[in-house]
């Protein structure tokens, strides 16, 4: 099968491209070395086969950022048969700085013109017949209301040629390559300049060429990317309306993802429910049910609240609005160590920190990446809701107690999250003495036009997304709930066999002899001998319990409560939770063992504390060290722990 | 004088840019001597700004701005 590596400038419509040629023959990968996931998506054309490649999106193949690297390497390392270029109309100058540079790589080449359309009205026309002549590789002119353009795009693929241009400073095709080769490695002030030299030569030839190829006419109507502008970048407006727009998001991705998070919790009881009265009683049907069925649940439960807040950015990020948003917070952002880009990855991780991390590679400065990557987890993700849900409702406030239409829970709530965020603004800031840099940090950022989201690429982007959790944190979970089985299922006294073999005669001695039988397992003497070091906190070790296997995710907490507190089966598992843990009482001090000051202990913990497996495993593979992770670790878990004992203390 | 100095919706071209690490990105993305920008918008305090550039909008920050010479249209 042959390869083609797709390039061009970010937002010139490569996805697009991309989807149409694919369609659902999709795939998500890892790149060879590095680490860093590659989509892939295979067609066939003339009756050939060919595997696409879609690469980063950048403006020269001198890198300046992580994910503009993995292009660059990518065509240099793996050659392709045939590198699809494309192209934006509207601004063909800059444009045309990496398609000359991407024909100097001696690959056969084709160049695909997009926004054509948009160009048209904005005065300009390209003479594709005479660029064709003029870089000499085919040109296709894609546009999205004619459906003849996939076909030709298609057919063109074979007339793919090495390209005529040649830049007199890089020498030959073989030399060119020599040349971004090396320099990817030294950063040298000799570099440096043998680069702007080419930048410089390539825009005199591209000055020639845009003379010839674009003809510009009467402007029929002003693009409304200005108009729009002047009110989502105003000094004063613009904030408002960011502002707005995010708070709207969230209300709607909590309001809305409620109800199918309601179907999948029901379904999963009801299945698991069939289930076990359908098998035997035996220990096998118990690891199926009480191991497997409630870890996939608590997976599968988190799914539609991701798909909706991806949902959301996609359509943020597809009009142009994103970049927008890191222009109006650049400077405050700047000033706690960040970027202004960093604000697309914190705000993702308020649905999960993984595929947040993942999107930190266009941020350029390394110092900027790693603390942005570093504080993350602050933000407070999907999975700490479940947590905080069941926590908060702990407080002796009712849940019916609320001042007009703010309710107790959803004040809390809110506070958690405005917690997260300005934790991870101070960590970044405490970060950003301690970190040296090793890149400049700048800001250089195209915002791109305002466009109707196209919704093929905002569902392609929620469906990745959603599996890469699934498929990455999923494992994980998974593979926790049935540590966590066996971990509850066995024990190493006698005592605990004893207990297994004896039959309850009714309901009450069941529960009696589950806890028990809990306190006695290697789970409950794990719980056991961390609690002297959890003790000042406030908890106990049943607490402990769940704080182990928590670790692994936040979510877990929940899971493991409810086991721990051997609570029947009912399809509220979260509210009688509470309130089973609300007449839980300290059998030495006769008081709540949920007192006020626990809870909060609790609450503050889990809204620090580096509980998530695929976190971890996510930033070892971004920064390609196991430094940032532990120093990830180490920093919440202590961050975590001091102010939960200083909660603890103060309170109670 | 400088970018920065320029008014809101004011036109200028470039005349040179000082030599700077991201200098090379600027270069990269059309600021160009000789080339024409127009300032289209500035956050709080000037700083990040937005100009016109080779058809397009190209957000940059202060620090970034204060190493490009221009030469204001109404000038020339």
């Amino acid at each position: 099968m042959k390869k083609i590596a797709l390039v061009g400038n970010p937002n010139c419509g490569k996805t697009s491209i991309f989807n149409i040629l694919t369609g659902l023959k999709q795939k998500v990968g890892n790149y060879p070395g590095v680490t860093v996931e590659k989509k892939t998506g295979t067609f066939s054309a003339q009756g050939e086969s060919y595997t696409l490649e879609d690469l980063p999106g950048l403006y020269s193949l001198h890198p300046s950022s992580p994910d503009e690297e993995i292009t660059t390497r990518s065509l240099l390392e793996e050659t392709p048969h045939v590198v699809m270029i494309v192209g934006d109309a509207t601004t063909m100058k800059r444009n045309l700085l990496l398609i000359t540079q991407a024909i100097d790589l001696g690959i056969p080449s084709m160049l695909v013109l997009t926004m054509a359309d948009v160009a048209e009205k904005e005065g300009i026309v390209i003479d594709t017949d005479r660029m064709e002549e003029l870089l000499g590789i085919p040109v296709v002119l894609m546009n999205a209301r004619q459906s003849d353009s996939l076909l030709w795009l298609k057919n063109t693929i074979k007339q793919a040629k090495i390209g005529k241009i040649r830049i007199s400073s890089c020498g030959d095709q073989t030399t060119y390559r020599d040349f971004l080769k090396s320099s990817l490695e030294d950063n040298g002030e000799e570099t440096r300049k043998a680069k702007s030299l080419e930048v410089l030569d390539r825009y005199k030839i591209i000055a020639g060429l845009i003379k010839k190829i674009e003809k510009h006419q009467e402007v029929t109507r002003r693009i409304k990317s200005s108009t729009l502008d002047r009110w989502i970048l105003h000094p004063f407006w613009g904030y408002v309306i960011f502002i707005l727009i995010f708070f709207l998001q969230f209300q709607l991705i909590f309001s809305v993802s409620s109800y199918p998070m309601d179907w999948i919790e029901t379904g999963f009881s009801l299945v698991s429910d069939k289930i076990s009265d359908l098998l035997p009683n035996t220990w096998w049907s118990d690891l199926i049910t009480n191991g497997l069925l409630s870890g996939i649940g608590g997976i599968v439960v988190f799914v539609p609240q991701i798909a909706l807040l991806f949902f959301f950015l996609s359509i943020l990020e597809e009009s142009g609005y994103m970049a927008r948003v890191s222009f109006l917070l650049d400077r405050t952002l700047r000033r706690f160590g960040l970027n202004g880009k960093s604000i697309v990855p914190l705000s993702s991780g308020m649905a999960c920190a993984v595929p947040a991390i993942m999107s930190t590679r266009n941020i350029g400065s390394w110092k900027e990446r790693i603390i942005t990557i570093l504080v993350t987890p602050l933000m407070s993700c999907s999975a700490r809701l479940p947590v905080y849900t069941v926590l908060i409702g702990l407080f002796s406030q009712t849940e019916e107690q609320s001042w007009w239409i703010f309710d107790y829970r959803g004040m809390m709530l809110t506070l958690f999250y405005l917690l997260g965020i300005v934790a991870s603004l101070l960590m970044a800031w405490v970060f950003h003495f301690f970190i040296k840099d090793r890149s400049i940090s700048f800001f250089i950022l195209e915002l791109p036009i305002f466009q109707k989201p196209r919704w093929k690429n905002v569902f392609q982007n929620v469906f990745d997304k959603s599996m890469s959790f699934v498929g990455g944190a999923g494992k994980v979970i998974l593979l926790i709930s049935l540590i966590l089985w066996v971990l509850q299922s066995f024990g190493p006294s006698d005592r605990f066999q004893e207990l297994k073999n004896t039959t309850a005669k009714n309901e009450q001695q069941a529960l009696q002899i589950a806890k028990e039988k809990l306190e006695l397992s290697y789970a409950g003497q794990l719980g056991k001998s961390i609690e002297p070091i959890i003790q000042p906190l406030g908890f106990d070790w049943k607490i402990g319990i769940s704080l182990i296997t928590s670790f692994a995710a936040r979510e877990v907490f929940v899971g493991t409560m409810s086991t721990i507190y051997a609570l029947e089966e009912t399809d509220h598992a979260e509210k009688s939770l509470t309130e089973q843990l609300r007449n839980e009482i300290n059998p030495v001090t006769g008081k709540r063992v949920y007192s006020e000051a626990t809870v909060w202990s609790l609450l503050i913990f889990y809204a620090f504390a580096m509980q998530c497996m695929s976190t971890l495993a996510v930033t070892k593979k971004e920064t390609n060290s196991w430094k940032w992770p532990l120093i990830q670790l180490g920093y919440l878990t202590a961050l975590a722990y001091l102010s939960s004992l200083l909660v603890y203390q103060w309170l109670a | 004088m400088k970018l920065t100095d320029l008014k809101m919706g004011q036109k200028a071209t470039i005349v040179s840019i000082d030599d700077a690490i991201f200098s090379n990105r600027l270069l990269e993305m059309g600021c160009l001597p000789g080339e024409e920008l127009e300032v289209i918008h500035c956050a709080p305090y000037g700083d990040p700004i937005a100009i016109k550039i080779l058809g397009y909008s190209l957000a940059l920050r202060k620090s970034e701005a204060e190493t490009i010479e221009v030469l204001p249209t109404e000038l020339a």
